[in-house]
């Protein structure tokens, strides 16, 4: 009885008080991401302090008085919601709500290979970065906002011509001649990646990520050892960058717009010689010679032609150019259907006059779950990129300005009309006018998910993807340049890639209770590409093909078909994760490639990782030592991935069929053009991966340490084989190449107050590259593409090797070299080739601090690298043996009379004075070779939330923000830029002569104005 | 709903795992427009193509290229101008550097080598193939492979008798299609395999083989091969056959390129037009009709020695800006769109037979009969006959001189000077020795393996 009385009472109390007004009810859901359903979620009434906690769907009610109450939402590891509601008499409130994962890093969802992860159970080592940051860095491709954002992670950014793209190297270059560059994933599609698809034409290689949209880009995720790669197997061996584009998470309608306008300048102008100056030398070298009277000018140009004139060539080459962009992004969510539209207009000016690249794109991603447990998304982009192109480097334009364009030249004669416009002549100001040159790209990327959730334990994902590229190259050479009795010719270079990819994955989760918690996964993949491509060349043209075709009477038309070229691989994959108590974690993955690129006994690569992680941070002992709150990891993996040559049929033997070749005598012929080679096999790498991740202050101050070691075994070598084989090179698996290194980050939260708040991000890692081997090959068996650096056993990957410079003789004003074994000489000989430098650095990495002050908020990212050797291949010839190149202003100090210390050795137009064999080229020693750090504010930006009161509740969020990228550099490199991009002829040229310099674009120095509207 | 949903998947996953059981096929992709290696060789029409293109590549490679690079060691060219990597400039200035050689020539040489050596490893295997076909291609696979071989030895090697034994360094000889790389052979080594191959084809060429290699063709080689060597003796043999064989004859031609000499030609390469044209070494940088400023220009010292006013050859020359400082000098010889190239021709095998003669003591008056047919061919109306008394000495002089003014520009002068500079005659080429380093061309970079020797670097100062 007295049991009962109690309750009873309470209830008639509560009765009687709730009685007083009708009750209404507030209910609804809470989700989290990719749609599932939270439960355990606290749904408080701070109001009243009624709470009660979501079940397993998410769905949680309360019975609540009338009026205003403040609901807070909130769970371990997300981010709370705040929320205030109206409630009525008898009314019933349903609200649905989306939990983000909290903003530190540990319990953050983070998209790997082929599914998601909570950061705290990673057993690999991924680095994430969101989409704002992408944006966020203003930069025509979006992989140069990676800089100085992941330890260990290394941006080259594109130099400052329009469409450039960045060179990206993950924990070092393991790979000679097959790509070095990671692979980037988009949405699931490992996508056409070609950055030579157009040669180096024009001095320039194309870049595959410029039709991306970095404002589709809602977060990438870097993944850089064996235990986040492996699953990746074939092709991740450089690393994986998994781009992930955006959907609609959050109900409603909502709109984002941007739009920025910038400007571009060069961040280093050269400093080249005027009229005056450039006689003078020229002059001083005729009579070092023992010439007698005024000097044989080049080109035949008279001494009094070229005092009048004082042409500017690099004003004339390199400007100020216009940036602007504009982008609106929609997305949608109704229930169960969400859609993301995505529209960009880009048009990126350059520093390099007649340089530019414009995109325009269009994005649609769908989210639906049309019956209960069938999710399907798709997605669809469709980009066009025109990028429309000038000379440069070695093929003319601003590298014309920096080496055979004197002063001394005129733009105009006379009478008005350029002189010297041809084809490779010194007047690129006459060339880019009258050359017409541009690439258009369309490219659209594809793709359909449906995934199936069978039961609480099991789903299937099946995914289909189309990756198509449409890419056309037309240059038109009108009368004036190429001296023809036509109009001119208009070339077109079509070339179609077609890459379609499917994967059908299933994940079950076996176990998972308090204790023991495991889970399988399995799938297989295909992968397809085809690439076609023609050539068509119209005589007697009027204008570009692009244009339209419009031609005279004598036109004749070429069109011929080149081979097409394909290539697949066939994928079998499993991942098995295991945990114990929530602290133990193991994982193992295995995954069978196979590759057309190799013959059928090598077909297929097996490459499996195991890896396990143990946090430390919940064991009852390290709560009490390190303190509750705060993380602490140990990770550790092991596992193998791969590499395929680039060549699509490296492995086999062919013949040119008789159709092709012209015959002798008027017969037909046929010939074998490559020897089989059925034993090539894949390029396979095993890494080590240990780290230590923790924080401290509750988490304020989080760190990681690794330390990683990747040893390459059969590397794929284009060997220059012996000439008297027969014939000059064959793909091999040649020796090994080790990676080693050690990366340190940390995040710091230095101060957070209601007002204010400062973040520091900082990164380094130190890498140690050493080719183990190279078989019975030489240093000389592979080179770089200006025959400038080797692979020598025991030193790293692109090895300066070249004739070490002493000193300019006193009385002679010679250059002085060291021979092989150190002793002097004036002579230069290939004998006395040592190794002396390397173009990998030693350690990179990015400082970045944000501020925030109410609506302000100032952010700065310093990238810096520490070592490496940058060789400055046209130095040798702007400062060398005087010919019929321009000298920079550095050249002054050169020795003149008996007795003097200098620099540079005695002015002189004749090679045997520098001990050189009869050609300025060879000029290579370590007078050119400097050290290459550097320390760049890559990024500043100051932005201001517009106050809310200015717009009311039409717009969310408004910001202004001003940007300035590649502000300052400091460095001790003398030949301007430090950060090298330079054109590359081949991907072995790529991984080995990064940081040569031949008449390089600089970068880009550029000032942003960006405004930022959500509504 | 849900047991059609498992159905459907069910379904799905067995048709993509059965995919697996064709992986080979989706892997198999085979390169378009090429034919793969395992099926290029089937017919007896696919190995004479393969033939052919020997020939194809042999005459590319003999369209001047290799005459010119003679030439420019030799005495008879002025300086080429040193435009930025030129390798002509590096040549003529005797250099010796690995990375500006001539490259694309020793790869082509190897290459046809490569292409005959698929042919012997692949001709038993072909169905359809008759006894006398077979028997003619090996013939002209050993022929061709010989001349690639001396060729390259004549290149890249001190000549033949530079040393007693001939043990200095050649060049690799490669007599299999497969990727083991061979280093040097002795010089000894490398003539004896010429001489090996052209004793095997002789025994296989037919009499007539068309405009391809022919019985004659293989005598004719081997008689200039003997005769380079300094074995008067035994070129002497074979000279003598080819005369008495009566087949060839003096034309009256002065130019065996532009205006042609039938009668004379052992073996040409042929050029079908315009489009097809094997002189384009020699047009391209001699030709001095239709361009001010050819690449290559006579030296003044041949001049002076060609601008006999007596000598109908004469008019192969001009001199342009006569008596300034820019005076230079062009040759006439190669003017023409497009012609054949004759490799083996009469007049030659005449003035070797004639020079043997006087070497070996033998026939003088053979030798005069012979030296004054090529005289009274250049001096026409101002021939007068060489006195019949004429001593040793004078006659090999005039017979020499003949020989550089005949054959001059054709890529013979150079080997000459050095073949008697073996044999002990004091010769100097343009001030310095005939066996200097810089009278061998260098090896490429690529051939830097593993116990590799390159020639001598240092010039010729």
């Amino acid at each position: 009885m007295k049991r009962l009385i109690q309750p009873l009472l309470l209830t008639i109390a509560f009765g009687a008080f709730s009685a007083s007004a009708q009750n209404a009810i507030f209910k609804g859901i809470v989700r989290g991401a990719s749609d599932s359903k939270l439960s355990d979620v606290t749904v408080k009434d701070r109001t009243t302090g009624i709470s009660a906690k979501t079940d397993v769907t998410g769905a949680f009610s309360l019975t609540l008085t009338p009026g205003t109450h403040e609901i807070r939402i909130s769970k371990s590891e997300f981010e709370s919601i705040t929320d205030v509601i109206e409630l009525t008499e008898n009314q019933t409130l349903e609200k649905e709500y989306v939990m983000q994962p909290e903003a530190d890093d540990i319990g953050e969802v983070v998209i790997v290979g082929y599914g998601t992860s909570r950061r705290k159970d990673l057993t690999g080592s991924v680095s994430s970065l969101k989409g704002k940051e992408v944006v966020d860095m203003p930069a025509p491709s979006f992989e140069a906002a990676l800089q100085g954002k992941a330890a260990g992670v290394q941006i080259t950014m594109g130099s400052g011509v329009a469409g450039s793209g960045s060179l990206v190297r993950v924990r070092g270059v393991a790979s000679i001649s097959a790509a070095g560059d990671p692979l980037y994933i988009v949405d699931g599609i490992p996508i056409s990646q070609d950055y030579f698809i157009n040669g180096n034409n024009g001095g320039f290689n194309n870049n595959p990520l410029a039709t991306l949209n970095p404002n589709d880009i809602e977060s990438i995720e870097i993944l850089k050892d064996a235990a986040a790669t492996a699953i990746y197997g074939s092709r991740g061996s450089n690393g994986v960058i998994l781009i992930t584009t955006k959907r609609a998470k959050k109900s409603g309608l909502k709109f984002e717009f941007t739009s920025r306008i910038g400007t571009s300048e060069p961040t280093f102008k050269p400093q080249m010689l005027n009229s005056s100056q450039f006689l003078q030398m020229y002059q001083e070298a005729w009579e070092n010679d023992g010439g007698v009277g005024l000097a044989p000018l080049p080109n035949n140009i008279s001494w009094d032609d070229a005092r009048k004139t004082n042409t500017n060539w690099i004003d004339e080459t390199m400007g100020t150019g216009v940036k602007q962009l504009y982008s609106l992004g929609t997305t949608y969510r109704k229930g169960k259907f969400g859609a993301y539209v995505g529209l960009t207009w880009e048009d990126n000016g350059s520093f390099v006059i007649g340089s530019n690249y414009d995109r325009k794109a269009a994005r649609v991603n769908i989210d639906w779950e049309p019956v209960k447990n069938l999710t399907l998304t798709a997605s669809t982009s469709l980009t066009q990129g025109v990028n429309t192109r000038v000379d440069g480097a070695w093929s003319g334009g601003f590298g014309a300005a920096m080496s055979t364009a004197l002063p001394i030249y005129p733009i105009y004669d006379t009478a008005g009309n350029f002189v010297n416009s041809g084809n490779g002549g010194w007047n690129p100001v006459a060339i880019r006018n009258l050359k017409d040159w541009r690439t258009t790209e369309y490219r659209s990327i594809n793709n359909l998910k449906a995934s199936y959730r069978v039961n609480d334990k099991w789903s299937i994902t099946a995914f289909g993807a189309i990756d198509y590229m449409d890419f056309y190259e037309d240059i038109y050479e009108p009368q004036a340049m190429i001296n023809t009795n036509h109009a001119g010719i208009a070339k077109r270079t079509p070339r179609q890639t077609f890459n379609y990819n499917y994967n059908l994955v299933t994940n079950y989760q076996i176990l998972d209770n308090r204790i023991h918690s495991l889970s399988a996964m399995a799938g297989m993949e295909f992968q397809r590409s085809n690439l076609t491509s023609r050539y068509v060349e119209v005589s007697d043209a009027n204008q570009a093909l692009y244009k339209g075709e419009s031609v005279g009477e004598t036109s004749t038309r070429l069109e011929r078909e080149n081979p097409a070229e394909a290539f697949a691989f066939l994928s079998y994959f499993t991942r098995w994760n295991y945990k114990y108590l929530g602290k133990y974690i193991l994982e193992f993955t295995m995954r069978a490639d196979g590759s057309s690129r190799f013959g059928p006994n090598n077909a297929f690569g097996y490459f499996p990782a195991v890896s396990g992680a143990w946090l430390l941070s919940e064991e009852e002992f390290m709560r009490n030592l390190w303190g509750k709150g705060n993380n602490l990891k140990l990770r550790a993996s092991y596992g193998r991935t791969g590499n395929t040559p680039n060549q699509n049929y490296a492995w086999r033997g062919t013949f040119t069929p008789a159709q092709n070749s012209y015959g002798y005598n008027g017969n037909p012929s046929i010939f074998p053009t490559r020897l089989p080679n059925p034993d090539l096999k894949w390029e396979t790498s095993d890494v080590l991966d240990l780290s230590l991740e923790g924080g401290i202050f509750k988490n304020r101050f989080t760190w990681e340490v690794a330390y990683y070691n990747k040893t390459t075994n059969g590397v794929i070598l284009d060997l220059a084989v012996p000439r008297s084989l027969g014939f000059s090179s064959y793909y091999d698996n040649v020796g090994a190449v080790n990676n080693s290194g050690i990366e340190f980050s940390f995040t710091s939260t230095n101060i957070r107050t209601d007002n204010f708040s400062w973040k520091t991000q900082f990164n380094i890692a130190r890498n140690f590259n050493k080719i183990l081997d190279i078989g019975v090959y030489t240093q000389d068996a592979v080179s770089g593409g200006t025959n400038d650096t080797r692979v020598v056993v025991g030193q790293p990957i692109g090895t300066n090797y070249i004739v070490r410079f002493s000193h300019v003789d006193k009385e002679t004003g010679r250059p002085v070299y060291l021979d092989a074994d150190g002793n002097e000489t004036f002579t230069w000989s290939n004998d006395n080739r040592v190794s002396v430098g390397s173009v990998l650095p030693k350690a990179v990495g990015g400082l970045t601090n944000t501020f925030s002050y109410k609506n302000w908020n100032l952010n700065f990212l310093f990238v810096y690298k520490i070592g490496g050797n940058i060789y400055n291949s046209s130095g040798k010839r702007q400062n060398g043996v005087v010919t019929d190149w321009n000298m920079t202003t550095d050249y002054y100090n050169h020795w003149r009379k008996p007795g003097d210390e200098a620099r540079y050795p005695k002015l002189s137009l004749q090679t045997d004075q520098y001990g050189l064999p009869p050609d300025p080229y060879q000029y290579n020693t370590t007078l050119f070779l400097e050290d290459g750090s550097y320390l760049r504010l890559r990024n500043i930006s100051l932005s201001y939330r517009l106050p809310a009161s200015w717009f009311g509740k039409a717009i969310d969020n408004a910001q202004l923000t001003f940007t300035g990228v590649n502000l300052l550099t400091f460095t001790n490199y003398s030949g301007g830029d430090p950060e090298i991009a330079r054109d590359f002829e081949n991907p072995a040229d790529r991984n080995m002569s990064s940081n040569i310099t031949y008449l390089t674009a600089p970068q880009e120095k550029s000032y942003n104005l960006t405004l930022n509207l959500t509504f | 709903m849900k047991t059609y949903a498992r159905i459907l998947w069910a379904v799905a996953i067995t048709a993509l795992l059965g995919t697996g059981t064709s992986c080979k096929k989706m892997l198999d992709l085979r390169p378009e427009n090429l034919t793969l290696s395992e099926e290029a060789l089937k017919t007896p029409e696919d190995i004479q193509a393969l033939l052919n293109s020997c020939y194809d590549e042999f005459a590319n490679l003999m369209n001047g290229s290799v005459q010119n690079y003679h030439e420019l060691l030799g005495e008879n060219l002025s300086e080429p101008q040193n435009s930025a990597g030129s390798l002509y400039y590096t040549i003529y200035n005797r250099g010796t550097f690995s990375f500006r050689t001539a490259d694309r020539e020793y790869l082509d040489f190897y290459n046809c080598i490569l292409r005959i050596n698929t042919i012997f490893d692949n001709i038993d295997l072909i169905e359809g193939l008759t006894p006398e076909d077979k028997t003619r291609m090996m013939g002209e696979g050993h022929f061709l492979r010989a001349w690639c071989h001396w060729e390259l030895v004549k290149l890249w090697a001190q000549p033949y008798g530079y040393t007693a034994d001939n043990s200095h360094p050649g060049v690799p000889i490669r007599l299999k299609a497969d990727k083991n790389i061979e280093l040097r052979s002795s010089v000894a080594d490398v003539y004896a395999q010429v001489l090996s191959d052209i004793n095997s084809a002789l025994g296989m060429l037919p009499d007539d083989n068309g405009n391809y290699a022919s019985s004659d063709a293989a005598k004719a080689l081997k008689a200039k091969v003997l005769f380079l060597m300094n074995d008067h003796a035994e070129a002497l043999k074979i000279t003598d056959m080819i005369i008495k064989s009566g087949k060839y004859s003096f034309s009256d031609s002065l130019n065996r390129y532009t205006q042609g000499a039938p009668e004379e030609v052992i073996f040409q390469l042929i050029s079908t037009g315009n489009s097809d044209n094997r002189a384009g070494a020699f047009i391209n940088n001699y030709r001095s009709d239709n361009n001010p400023n050819p690449a290559l220009k006579p030296s003044s010292n041949f001049v002076k020695e060609a601008m006999d006013p007596l000598d109908r050859r004469s008019a192969f020359y001009e001199i342009k800006n006569e008596g300034k400082s820019n005076e230079f000098f062009v040759c006439h010889k190669f003017d023409k769109d497009v012609f054949n190239v004759p490799l083996l021709n009469y007049s030659d095998l005449a003035l070797m037979h004639a020079e043997s003669l006087v070497e070996t003591g033998g026939d003088l008056a053979t030798a005069i009969q012979l030296t004054d047919a090529i005289r009274k061919r250049a001096y026409d109306t101002n021939f007068v006959a060489l006195d019949p008394a004429i001593n040793n000495t004078n006659l090999k002089i005039e017979i020499q001189k003949q020989r550089k003014l005949e054959f001059a520009f054709e890529g013979d002068w150079t080997q000459q000077l050095r073949r008697r500079g073996a044999a002990g005659e004091t010769i100097t080429i343009r001030q310095s020795p005939w066996d200097c380093p810089g009278m061998l061309i260098q090896f490429p970079m690529s051939e830097r393996t593993a116990g590799f020797i390159f020639n001598e670097e240092g010039g010729c100062n």
